[in-house]
């Protein structure tokens, strides 16, 4: 599918030149949750990963006798799974719409297999998920300072 | 229009220290901790007020501690004030009733430059009771919104239930005439908004970086986390302001508790452009 | 301005002229083994003979050869004990069936004359002028005290052990800011006193004294012995660009060193005749109904004095001693355009550990732009 009018809400596909963009359009689709659908679920296989266009995003954790936790929020332009690019390949999370959202779906493993291949790509998109990832623990180590509470 | 310099209303010290006699007309508990208080004058006297001034708020006995004022500027005639209990004076206002009697003066400090802002886009984000102070520029804004261009509001709160002027807030994410977003660091079962640090919602909203005014406040973290972020999407630091919140006890200058390096929150503050500050607020127990 | 001499015999007659006019006199006298400055019903009641021994946590008194009547430094008194007094009534308040009275506290009416202000104090009282009548309210308690002030002012004829008011640029020599200025002049064959008026009250005072006109080896004697008191002096401090040093230098480890020295005792800034930090204090009366609030002396070395929301901002003795240093010698320029410091070597006597400011800014400069 077309991607161009994604790059301006996406770091990792304005990263990419046009010919990665090309290869990264012809292993996704677009996809549909209604309000409270489940994405994936923890421990489940990481083969895919997700933008979201529109809608939000909750990732969650659950646990006996525990309603469902939300721990992060994600919407448009949003990265979701990047669990997927490192070994075991498994999902930490459970990822449920939080309301009526569309995503585009990118296959993983042709990603992955693509990047073993191709080193320049590789370094791309790990640079972007690792920017990612850096960015989410600093918003998280901002969380657990819970800056808000009375002393 | 009261400007945003520091209305002092009288020639001595004396004077300016003696508190004006309110009444507590409404109560209204916005979470366990927090209540906002309506005071009227005994008097009837009205009291402008800068969006980001402040009172001093005394309890018959107990003391005195500054307290911004969290109403519309355009009603005078009562002031709305958003206390939380921290400490031996906030616990004394929290639990203060409607017909208590209390003493008030002020309005001090340099507020919010909601003029200055005029003609650009205006990024107000608040962390925690931060809202308070910046409720007033939210009204403000809205009263004359033709004057503004794009009007934008991040609130990140502890939870669902530490949200402040829940209602407030429907209206103001129904409005057309602004963006407004919130975010909470924990969730509930009941919540099916945004849960994640503030800076997370900057990508929400839309503001032109070349021509925005950011008004900041909540706890210093907080801020200094939202200015970074808001500098590096463009915004210049002399078009950032921020809160700074120390320690008062005389509110005009004299006492010298409220120091912050060479300003005094009370006079040259608390609202200060970040260029200004910027190096200070780095420097662990300044 | 007049210039007069007058002989130690008739030196009684200034009292008297001070107090037909209705002045409380204040001035140095001993008192617990120290010199302080409290009111004087006579001559007798200075310090006749003696003089101070002072260095880093040390002060003692020590007779003289002599019977100066001025012969010795300051004491830890400074003059802001009566111009900014440690207690103050600020308002009462009234509670009626719920209903509250606030009313303003009457300001004292005071007339004092100064007897024995030396330069640095005139200094340190022109810097609280700033501090209390400059922009922005004016504290009617210092200045009633202020208006109706009597100043003779006092060129020091003995340099203080921990004296540094050379380096400050305050003294020894009195210049302006007095009615009246007087140098003693003790030899083996005479005691007078050179006075020199400073303004139209010190002019009609000096005309009801008896005494000679100051001739002209009086006002060179007068200069010797200025000059003697400031080469004695028993610190320095380099000021080139001492605000920029201590701003440039926020976390050198030299705060972390004086912080193991340091005690937090407050004593520097009581001493200190420019500190003014102040709190409220606020009573009520054991049936409920009259609350007072009263003004008191402050320090910024309080654990409690940067409290928010119950935690102070400034926590550790480091911070503390560094908000009072980088106040005094620095951001005191960008608030009252000027230093705060004056150079009289009270804190470094009056220091129990010892601790010199002129030390202090010595081995930050010595070693400035060391990042650990």
């Amino acid at each position: 599918m077309n991607l161009q009018s994604m790059r301006e809400s996406s770091e990792l596909l304005t990263r990419l030149s046009n010919t990665e963009l090309e290869f990264f359009e012809s292993v996704s689709r677009e996809t549909h949750l209604a309000n409270g659908q489940i994405l994936f679920e923890e421990g489940g296989p990481a083969d895919s990963f997700f933008i979201v266009s529109k809608g939000k995003i909750g990732l969650e954790m659950t646990s006996p006798g525990m309603a469902a936790m939300v721990i992060q929020t994600l919407g448009p332009g949003d990265l979701v799974g990047v669990s997927c690019f490192f070994p075991p390949h498994r999902w930490n999370w459970r990822a449920r719409a939080m309301e009526d959202t569309d995503l585009i779906v990118f296959d993983a493993v042709e990603v992955r297999r693509m990047c073993d291949v191709n080193r320049d790509l590789a370094l791309e998109v790990l640079g972007v998920v690792a920017e990612e990832v850096v960015r989410r623990l600093h918003g998280t180590r901002i969380q657990l300072l819970d800056l808000y509470r009375s002393t | 229009m009261p400007s945003i310099a520091s209305s002092l209303l009288s020639e001595s010290t004396a004077e300016a220290l003696l508190p004006s006699a309110f009444r507590v007309i409404s109560r209204h508990s916005e979470t366990p901790d927090t209540v906002t208080l309506g005071l009227e004058s005994e008097d009837g006297k009205e009291v402008p007020f800068a969006p980001g001034q402040f009172m001093m708020f005394y309890v018959f006995g107990i003391g005195e501690v500054p307290i911004s004022i969290s109403s519309d500027p355009q009603s005078t005639g009562t002031l709305l004030h958003t206390v939380r209990s921290v400490g031996a004076v906030t616990k004394a206002v929290v639990d203060l009733q409607i017909g208590d009697r209390v003493g008030l003066r002020g309005p001090y400090g340099v507020g919010w430059p909601v003029a200055a802002a005029e003609g650009n886009d205006l990024l107000v984000a608040a962390g925690g009771i931060g809202l308070a102070p910046l409720r007033p520029v939210v009204f403000d804004v809205l009263a004359r919104r033709d004057r503004f261009g794009a009007v934008s509001v991040i609130y990140g709160a502890r939870s669902p239930a530490d949200l402040l002027f829940v209602e407030e807030l429907h209206t103001w994410r129904s409005r057309f005439d602004m963006e407004f977003e919130v975010t909470v660091d924990r969730s509930d079962e009941t919540w099916h908004g945004d849960v994640g640090v503030v800076t997370g919602l900057l990508p929400r909203v839309s503001f032109d970086p070349t021509r925005t005014v950011a008004m900041l406040c909540g706890p210093e973290i907080m801020m200094k986390v939202v200015a970074n972020e808001v500098t590096k999407r463009g915004v210049a630091p002399e078009n950032i302001y921020v809160s700074v919140e120390r320690n008062m006890k005389c509110a005009i200058g004299f006492c010298g508790h409220c120091q912050f390096g060479a300003d005094f929150m009370c006079r040259n503050g608390p609202v200060l452009p970040y260029s200004r500050l910027g190096d200070r607020l780095r420097v662990p127990e300044l | 301005m007049s210039q007069v001499v007058v002989d130690r015999s008739d030196i009684g007659v200034l009292f008297d002229v001070l107090v037909s006019d209705g002045y409380t006199i204040v001035g140095p006298t001993v008192q617990d083994r120290a010199i302080v400055y409290d009111a004087l019903d006579g001559v007798d009641d200075l310090p006749i003979g003696w003089t101070d021994e002072q260095d880093g946590g040390k002060y003692r008194l020590l007779p003289r050869e002599d019977e100066a009547l001025f012969g010795y430094a300051v004491g830890q008194h400074s003059w802001k004990k009566l111009l900014f007094p440690p207690r103050v009534t600020l308002l009462e308040v009234k509670r009626t069936n719920g209903s509250l009275e606030f009313v303003q506290s009457e300001v004292p009416e005071v007339r004092y004359a100064f007897l024995g202000v030396r330069a640095c104090e005139l200094a340190a009282i022109a810097i609280q002028d700033r501090v209390f009548l400059g922009s922005g309210p004016v504290d009617r308690t210092y200045q009633t005290a202020r208006r109706d002030v009597f100043t003779i002012a006092l060129n020091c004829m003995v340099a203080g052990g921990t004296c540094f008011c050379v380096s400050m640029e305050t003294g020894p020599r009195c210049t302006s800011g007095y009615d009246l200025v007087l140098t003693e002049i003790i030899d083996s064959d005479r005691h007078e006193f050179v006075f020199e008026a400073g303004t139209e009250a010190g002019e009609i005072v000096l005309s009801r004294l008896q005494g000679r006109a100051a001739s002209g080896s009086d006002l060179a004697r007068v200069d010797q012995i200025v000059e003697e008191t400031a080469s004695n002096m028993g610190r320095s401090m380099e000021t080139a660009g001492i605000k920029e040093l201590l701003l440039a230098n926020l976390e050198h480890p030299r705060w972390d060193e004086v912080a193991e020295r340091c005690l937090a005792c407050t004593n520097c800034t009581l001493v200190c005749p420019t500190c003014f930090c102040s709190t409220t204090e606020d009573t009520v009366t054991l049936d409920g109904n009259l609350a007072t609030r009263s003004r008191r002396w402050d320090s910024c070395f309080t654990m409690d004095f940067s409290s928010l929301h119950g935690v102070p901002v400034r926590s550790s003795t480091r911070s503390r001693y560094r908000q009072w240093m980088t106040h005094k010698l620095a951001t005191w320029f960008d608030q009252f355009g000027s230093s705060g410091c004056v150079g009289c070597g009270r804190c470094i006597t009056w220091c129990p550990v010892g601790i010199d400011i002129t030390a202090e800014v010595a081995a930050i400069r010595a070693s400035e732009g060391v990042v650990l």
